[in-house]
């Protein structure tokens, strides 16, 4: 089988599009002349990586490390997520907190609880920052009085701060009720509604624990948040099986809907025991997804460059930080800045940790366990990981989600690397084609 | 949210004459991909219409082509937009009705104010009722306001029309607080004596009350002093340089806003706009402009070690090729021409009392031969090779050495504002000194953008 | 970095003059930090085309086109206007009477107290070079442009200075050796405080133009071409000519007959637009010029 363009054949530049180079120190694009890209291209092929080193040198590209291998320490908590209700109405097959309560006894989080963790949060926010606060679940509509009420005293302590509370939930949107939409916009939320696909698609995903299929549900709930959207922005998240490949058609009809974007993530690891390990993507449905991913993208392609907008949220969401030239040594703020909070108040890396002692970080009483997140953040700085070191994506990806990789290591990696090929590609050519995508965008 | 001050942005904006209705389209410069001493390339941008009636911009495009002259042959008048930005705890950022909102404030507490002036005869004349001027007044509201520019010496009830201000309408998808400048037509204005009706729009001046037209520099003895370059005003061609007392809708000023809130003092901020002609090549641009002088003003003539880099260097040089590409280089040298003697900076020397000789070897100054020499210059400096070319830039304090090696330091066979060869700003010439060996990247870009991250959940990155 | 890479996105970009981001679309923030004053002065507002930066306006080049900007030094120092050109007292306050009688002096030096020490700026140099007989020869006084002598007193606004003026009143250029006395005056802030927007005190609406051409269309028949091709240019369409010079037409020159010759400016060719064409038909004889060739 030829090697894949995206293949990671050297450590320090990736060549792509015409006569363009990554080079993941600083995730810096240049173009090339002929020669100069001739040369470098000769030494990848050659394995050469003394010889790429030469060739970056020689073009006056290289530079101290942008990253370095140091780990982030005692970094200040800036994001919470509050597990609000650790139950669900619905029951997903493949859910990482196991129809929503974490394999554990359901309940809800109590009020005290929610502002202890606000507390945490605002302990030292300085005037000026900047904060997020996430609703999350199982399904936090569960429990209503509590984001309402955990909310307004955000809100106070932002006020007292001189700080800024963002809000964002994340909600399978079939217990929407009247009230929602104003008390959303008036927050101006980030909503997110975790949606799999048209109809039947969404159907077979993600029922009602009774069997009963829920988008109609979800679609007859959302449609009153869809319409009064200004400060908040909704947008649909969709977790991708190999049932559920037609996402053209799925964003499509989402961004008809009104939805302010679509997302797609695919489902690399569901917890053991659940009937998710028979929806988990292996190597042939992820050619599969990816191939599906490049024809949203191209149609964004098509759009951008007539002027119009398509909020495909993956590759909109990557050309914005290729275009920054981004480069992070983890992929997220987990265990970092943003830690989550169960319903019992413990800490936990991310939301996905909640009651997963791989990613315990103390409570919101006792405070961060700033040891058990030191360690976290040694152990998961993207130069700790194999084979990351090698690869040219190491800066992008920085590693991969975390959960997934604890618990099913990295069966993604080519579908990643693919997918940012494309994407630089298509930085390239949209940088050529439509500059002000980016001008505005920034 | 509290909103500490405002500011508006561009802190100068300056709009462009011209008598067509539709606005110049909005577009990009990019230097040609491969080819760097070439011509830039015009890419259509993101153009805002507004409907002038209402005051909303309508909708926005991105134009395939600009056209610089609608189809009627009148010139597009460029209408810069200014924006209104709020001090957000140590931000700024766009003023929008929801900001305003926050702060228990609407759309209908902003005021603005706009005063532009002509002096132009003023400045000759040395007499205050020849001063020009138009001022909208405070207003609210989203008609456009026309500043009618009056003047104590006009014929009464007459004025010139220097165009006109207008606040734009927030809507849903244009929320920001924002005004348009259009320019005047570019027209031309006469007095009661010495016009030719033919040359001018209107009979605007009354001759019996002032003494612009009939003026001569050639009379002005202190305390009237001329300007340098002196008689640059319409004239009867006789030898005194006679004025015939026209005058033109340039004009220049300021605008301003004001949001009068519980506060002791209001809210306020105010930009300097002007209208001046158009920009005729579009793709091509001065050597030293405006932008440089008041970056030297702004930070001073040293550039920090960060903020010097081989692409501030390459645009310097680019531009002195621009304005040189579209010279006839060989006229101005001094180069003997078929078919009369063209006014030349050779010539200009001589008229100092230097011999006058041609600047450069005549054999060299022809366009394409200049632009191969830009070309390798380039490629020197590309090549990191070129640290010679920062010492054949002319000091600025150089500027009256007419031997030949002064003559011939960059930028050259181009007149500075003091009739002499013209010198870049001192920030400019110290870019170029210390961009020998400058990486790529600096600690600084490092900072910028190596952030904690802080992936806010529910917005995961994919 | 050697240039046979050419930068793409913002890491790869650090370095590149926010002007030029600003003109080819690639910098258009939402949020500028309010001390960042090189961003707000470079800023390109959404919607304006390039035409409406200071990048694209000439400045010191002589005599400005959009704004002269020379104008804007008139009032740096509080107390005296000086020329726009010239080393020249052209006015002064009442009172006191010093100050008064510092009109149509001249300004040879100024001392600016900088961080590495005081800076003694002349402000005068003298014109020399070959006379016709080839010898070296001092044609005369000449007083440097404000901007470039001004550079490092901008930074002294909000205090005083050390001045140091002829002792004579002075019609004519005086040369850098000119007798002087000492006067201390105070600074003007160039900017208003806080913002990169030039000080309201510093000139008033109908300054910044009053010293150009009127009308402007005047100057484009009058002024030659040794500053300002880049808005107004002078050699267009220009090919290569068979024997390996260039040939193309003088802007000026009258459109329609065909491949021309460049028409030298001597005022009086019958090929050239005349004052009255471009008086009365300036939108329709003047051409826009893209790669350097006529487009309309």
């Amino acid at each position: 089988m030829p090697e894949l363009a995206s293949a990671p054949r050297s450590a320090a530049v990736h060549l792509f599009g015409d006569r363009h180079i990554l080079l993941p120190n600083g995730n810096r694009i240049y173009e090339l002349d002929t020669d100069s890209y001739a040369a470098i291209a000769a030494a990848v092929d050659a394995r050469d990586e003394a010889a790429v080193g030469a060739s970056i040198a020689a073009l006056g590209l290289d530079a101290p490390p942008f990253v370095d291998d140091v780990p982030l320490r005692d970094p200040p908590l800036r994001a919470i997520s509050l597990a609000v209700a650790q139950k669900c109405n619905l029951g997903c097959t493949y859910c990482y907190a196991q129809q929503g309560d974490f394999g554990g006894a359901a309940r809800n989080m109590p009020i005290e609880t929610a502002v202890a963790a606000i507390d945490l949060l605002f302990r030292d926010v300085a005037p000026g920052e900047k904060v997020n606060i996430a609703f999350l679940g199982g399904e936090p509509l569960i429990n209503r009085a509590v984001v309402r009420r955990a909310t307004e005293h955000a809100r106070q302590r932002a006020r007292e701060r001189g700080a800024e509370a963002a809000f964002s939930i994340t909600s399978n949107g079939t217990l929407i009720d009247d009230g929602d939409a104003d008390f959303f916009e008036e927050n101006g939320f980030a909503v997110t509604i975790s949606v799999d696909g048209i109809g039947e698609a969404h159907d077979a995903q993600r029922p009602f624990k009774g069997g009963r299929g829920s988008f109609d549900t979800v679609m007859t709930r959302v449609a009153p948040l869809l319409r009064a959207q200004r400060q908040m922005q909704v947008s649909a998240r969709v977790t991708v099986t190999p049932r559920n490949l037609a996402l053209r058609k799925t964003l499509d009809d989402f961004l008809s809907r009104g939805f302010h974007s679509v997302g797609f993530s695919p489902m690399l690891a569901a917890p053991a025991g659940t009937s998710g390990n028979d929806v988990e993507m292996h190597a042939a449905d992820l050619d599969r997804m990816l191939a599906a991913m490049i024809e949203c993208g191209d149609e964004l392609r098509r759009r951008v460059i007539a002027g119009r907008r398509y909020a495909f949220a993956n590759l909109v969401n990557a050309l914005r930080e290729i275009d920054r030239g981004t480069h992070r040594p983890y992929p997220c703020g987990a265990g970092a800045s943003y830690l989550a909070v169960s319903a019992g108040g413990e800490l936990a890396a991310c939301h996905r940790f909640v009651a997963d002692d791989a990613g315990a970080m103390g409570d919101v009483v006792t405070g961060i366990d700033r040891d058990r997140q030191s360690q976290w953040l040694a152990d998961r700085h993207v130069s700790r990981q194999e084979p990351c070191r090698s690869c040219w994506a190491r800066y992008m990806c920085s590693g991969g989600c975390h959960h997934e990789v604890i618990h099913r290591g990295r069966p993604a990696c080519d579908y990643i690397r693919g997918w940012l090929h494309y994407c630089l590609e298509t930085y390239t050519e949209l940088l050529r084609e439509a500059p002000g995508f980016f001008g505005s965008s920034s | 949210m509290t909103i500490r001050g405002l500011r508006i942005l561009p802190p100068l904006a300056i709009a462009r004459l011209g008598s067509s209705p539709e606005p110049l389209e909005n577009y990009d410069v990019r230097v040609a991909e491969n080819d760097p001493p070439g011509f830039r390339k015009i890419h259509g941008a993101e153009t805002l219409v507004v409907d002038r009636h209402s005051g909303t911009i309508r909708r926005s495009y991105t134009p395939k082509s600009i056209r610089f002259k609608d189809r009627q042959g009148r010139v597009r008048p460029v209408a810069p937009f200014l924006e209104v930005w709020a001090d957000v705890d140590g931000a700024l950022v766009p003023l929008t009705a929801a900001l305003l909102a926050k702060n228990k404030l609407t759309i209908d507490d902003v005021e603005w104010r706009a005063q532009v002036g002509n002096h132009k005869a003023f400045r000759r004349t040395g007499k205050a009722p020849d001063r020009i001027d138009a001022d909208t007044g405070w207003f609210r509201g989203h008609r456009p306001h026309p500043l009618a520019g009056q003047c104590e010496n006009f014929l009464d009830g007459k004025s010139i029309p220097f165009g006109d201000v207008q606040f734009i309408r927030p809507s849903r998808r244009f929320p920001e607080i924002r005004l348009r400048f259009t320019p005047p037509k570019g027209l031309i204005y006469g007095a009661v004596a010495r016009h030719r009706k033919a040359d001018v729009a209107d009979i605007v001046y009354d001759s019996s009350r002032g003494t612009w037209s009939g003026y001569s520099d050639d009379d002005a003895v202190p305390p009237l002093i001329v300007t340098n370059p002196s008689s640059i005003y319409a004239n009867t061609g006789d030898d005194r340089t006679t004025s015939r007392g026209y005058l033109d809708d340039e004009c220049d000023g300021i605008v301003e806003v004001r949001i009068v809130t519980s506060r002791k003092k209001p809210l306020q901020a105010f930009a300097r706009i002007g209208a001046g002609p158009p920009d005729f090549a579009p793709d091509s641009f001065p050597v030293r402009t405006i932008a440089d002088d008041l970056e030297q003003a702004l930070l001073g003539p040293d550039p920090k070690d960060d903020e010097v880099s081989s692409a501030w260097t390459e645009e310097i040089i680019r531009r002195a090729f621009e304005t040189v590409r579209l010279q006839n280089t060989a006229a101005l040298n001094g180069n003997p021409l078929e078919g009369g003697v063209a006014n030349s900076m050779a010539s200009q020397d001589a008229g100092l009392g230097r011999a006058e000789e041609p600047i450069m070897a005549p054999a060299i100054v022809d366009s394409l031969a200049l632009q191969a020499l830009h070309q390798s210059v380039f490629a020197a400096l590309r090549s990191g090779s070129a640290p010679w070319f920062g010492q054949v830039l002319r000091q600025y304090d150089d500027v009256g050495d007419l031997t030949d090696r002064g003559r011939r330091r960059m930028p050259a066979m181009m007149r500075g504002s003091d009739g002499l060869h013209l010198a870049l700003t001192r920030r400019q010439r110290n870019a170029v000194l210390g961009s020998g060996n400058q990486q790529a990247t600096s600690e600084d870009a490092r900072a910028v953008t190596f952030t904690a991250p802080t992936t806010p959940p529910g917005k995961e990155t994919e | 970095m050697t240039t046979k890479a050419r930068p793409k996105n913002r890491t790869a970009r650090a370095g590149v003059p926010l002007a030029v981001q600003a003109m080819e679309g690639q910098w258009a923030p939402k949020r500028i930090g309010s001390a960042a004053l090189h961003e707000q002065l470079s800023y390109r507002a959404a919607g304006n085309p390039p035409g409406t930066l200071p990048t694209t306006a000439i400045s010191n080049c002589f005599p400005g086109l959009e704004l002269d900007f020379r104008n804007v030094w008139k009032k740096l120092f509080v107390g005296i206007e000086m020329h726009e050109s010239d080393n020249l007292v052209v006015g002064t306050d009442l009172d006191p009477e010093e100050i008064r009688n510092l009109r149509f002096h001249r300004l040879v030096k100024v001392v600016i107290p900088g961080p590495e020490g005081r800076i003694d700026q002349p402000l005068v140099i003298n014109v020399h070079g070959p006379n016709p007989r080839g010898r070296d020869t001092n044609f005369g006084p000449q007083a440097l442009e404000w901007s470039n002598a001004f550079a490092y007193l901008v930074a002294a606004g909000g205090k005083k200075v050390t001045c140091e003026f002829t002792r004579e009143r002075e019609d004519n250029p005086v040369g850098p050796d000119a007798p002087t006395r000492r006067m201390t005056l105070l600074v003007r802030n160039f900017f208003e405080p806080g913002s990169a927007v030039i000080a309201r005190d510093l000139v008033e609406p109908g300054q910044l133009t009053q010293s150009l051409c009127s009308p402007w269309q005047n100057d484009y028949r009058e002024c030659a071409c040794y500053y300002w091709a880049a808005s107004r240019p002078d050699y267009v369409n220009v090919e290569a000519g068979p024997q390996g010079p260039s040939s193309g037409e003088n802007w000026m020159q009258v459109r329609g007959s065909g491949a021309q010759q460049y028409q030298p400016d001597d005022f009086s060719s019958a090929g050239l637009l005349t004052y009255e064409d471009i008086f009365r038909r300036w939108e329709k004889v003047l051409r826009f010029e893209i790669a350097g060739h006529d487009t309309d």
